[in-house]
């Protein structure tokens, strides 16, 4: 009886983490980031975006995001701040990821105006 | 087999019989269910039926393999690159101030580490493959060949302590523990590779990334406002910083590879025997097979016993300088 108890559950919980394998798409991690920008969490949500990015390194909305997280809730001073140097990186990824020419040349845009700010 | 003629028998091989009936009812139902179920998985019903649950496990498994082959591949090709520069970097003689030195030599220790490293993302290669092939082989085989010769033999002398009985329900178990714990166990190995990798991988890629917008900024400054002692100071204290981040990137990325390389290559393949082992074993306890049980933990034990012993001897090997061919 005894091992029963023991093995039994063990094999359902065992299945239940079968089922829980992670599925989450790349809209699912900028979703998620959005969110945890809104309350806040802005370290919580570039790695949320980091683990994203690791998985789908070709998404275009992943890399704009990142960009968009690093310009908005990092407001550096100094023109040599790390993270302006990282969002000119993903927004440069971002542009040559972009599944239009009009997307492409805005984030393209963007990194030579911060680029210029920064020079 | 039980006594036709009526009598009473009680043996190794079947469920009790009373006398003047014939097979029980509870008996034929049970070999006609096992049966049923032999059928099913021979004909890959069970494969399908299951596929529906397993399938995203097995399909994020097998993705998550694919990739980490595509990221050996690559590195592979570029310490191959890197190690082809190295050696004709090698073979150049050059004379500086007239004496005559070979730059092999001092290459050589670069040389040597970068074979090194090429044999290991080799070894790594093979081995992601070798879990590619071990996962479609269990996909397609545990349950339709394992579990449904299983069966049968269950099906052919459903008595508890007939020998049909317990070779069939360990067919059964084993099947259906590597069916399930192989893939879990890959899946959560590749959920903390992932998570650690994600951000060795990512923040290597991002270091290089910062790397090359400065390294433009620093050239684009120079071309605009040319050489001045300010501008030469600023470049220099650039260039640090740039060469300062660029060793960091690379120790933190060579740290982190040989860190997800003893999760992934020693981790996973740890858990996943020793997870279907204490499974297996525990369903021989439950279904009241202590023998079949007992020889399992009796193979354990043997098999750790006889590594200990042969990494003992080759640890007194070496100190008394006897190499391990002798």
């Amino acid at each position: 009886m005894n091992r029963v108890l023991v093995t039994w559950p063990i094999i359902v919980l065992s299945l239940f983490l079968v089922a829980c394998a992670d599925g989450r798409s790349a809209n699912d991690y900028v979703t998620s980031a959005g969110e945890l920008v809104r309350t806040g969490d802005g370290d919580k949500a570039l790695e949320v975006l980091r683990l994203g990015i690791y998985r789908f390194p070709e998404d275009y909305e992943l890399n704009l995001a990142m960009a968009r997280t690093l310009l908005d809730y990092y407001t550096d001073l100094t023109p040599h701040a790390r993270s302006r140097y990282l969002a000119r990186y993903y927004l440069k990824r971002a542009a040559s990821l972009a599944p239009d020419s009009r997307r492409a040349a805005a984030a393209m845009a963007e990194y030579e105006r911060i680029r210029d700010t920064q020079r | 087999m039980s006594d036709q003629t009526g009598a009473v028998q009680e043996n190794q091989g079947s469920i009790i019989e009373i006398e003047g009936r014939g097979p029980g009812k509870r008996e034929m139902l049970v070999r006609a269910g096992f049966l049923a179920l032999a059928l099913m998985c021979f004909f890959g019903f069970t494969n399908y039926a299951l596929d529906s649950i397993s399938a995203p496990l097995y399909d994020s498994n097998s993705q998550y393999l694919q990739r980490s082959l595509k990221h050996s591949a690559g590195w592979m090709a570029g310490l191959m690159a890197v190690k082809m520069g190295v050696s004709t970097v090698g073979s150049i003689s050059v004379e500086p101030m007239g004496v005559g030195m070979e730059l092999g030599r001092v290459v050589e220790p670069v040389g040597d580490v970068l074979s090194d490293l090429m044999e290991m993302m080799t070894f790594s290669a093979l081995l992601v493959v070798f879990q590619i092939a071990v996962l479609e082989v269990i996909r397609a085989v545990s349950l339709k060949y394992l579990v449904g010769i299983g069966a049968l033999l269950c099906a052919f002398s459903p008595g508890r302590l007939s020998t049909f009985w317990r070779l069939g329900m360990g067919f059964i178990s084993v099947g259906l523990v590597v069916y399930i714990v192989y893939p879990f166990t890959l899946n959560l190995a590749a959920g903390i590779f992932s998570g650690h990798q994600a951000a060795v991988y990512v923040s290597f890629n991002e270091s290089v990334g910062i790397i090359k917008e400065r390294s433009s900024d620093i050239y684009a400054g120079l071309l605009s406002k040319g050489i001045s002692a300010g501008a030469l100071r600023a470049m220099i204290a650039d260039f640090r910083d740039v060469a300062y981040a660029g060793a960091q990137t690379l120790w933190q990325g060579m740290w982190g590879l040989l860190t997800s390389f003893a999760i992934m290559f020693i981790l996973t393949p740890m858990m996943a025997v020793g997870v279907s082992y204490f499974f297996i074993r525990q369903i021989f306890l439950t279904l009241e097979m202590p023998v079949s049980a007992a020889y399992m933990r009796e193979g354990a034990l043997w098999l750790s016993r006889s590594s200990l012993r042969r990494t003992r001897k080759r640890g007194l090997k070496k100190e008394q300088g006897v190499s391990d061919n002798e």
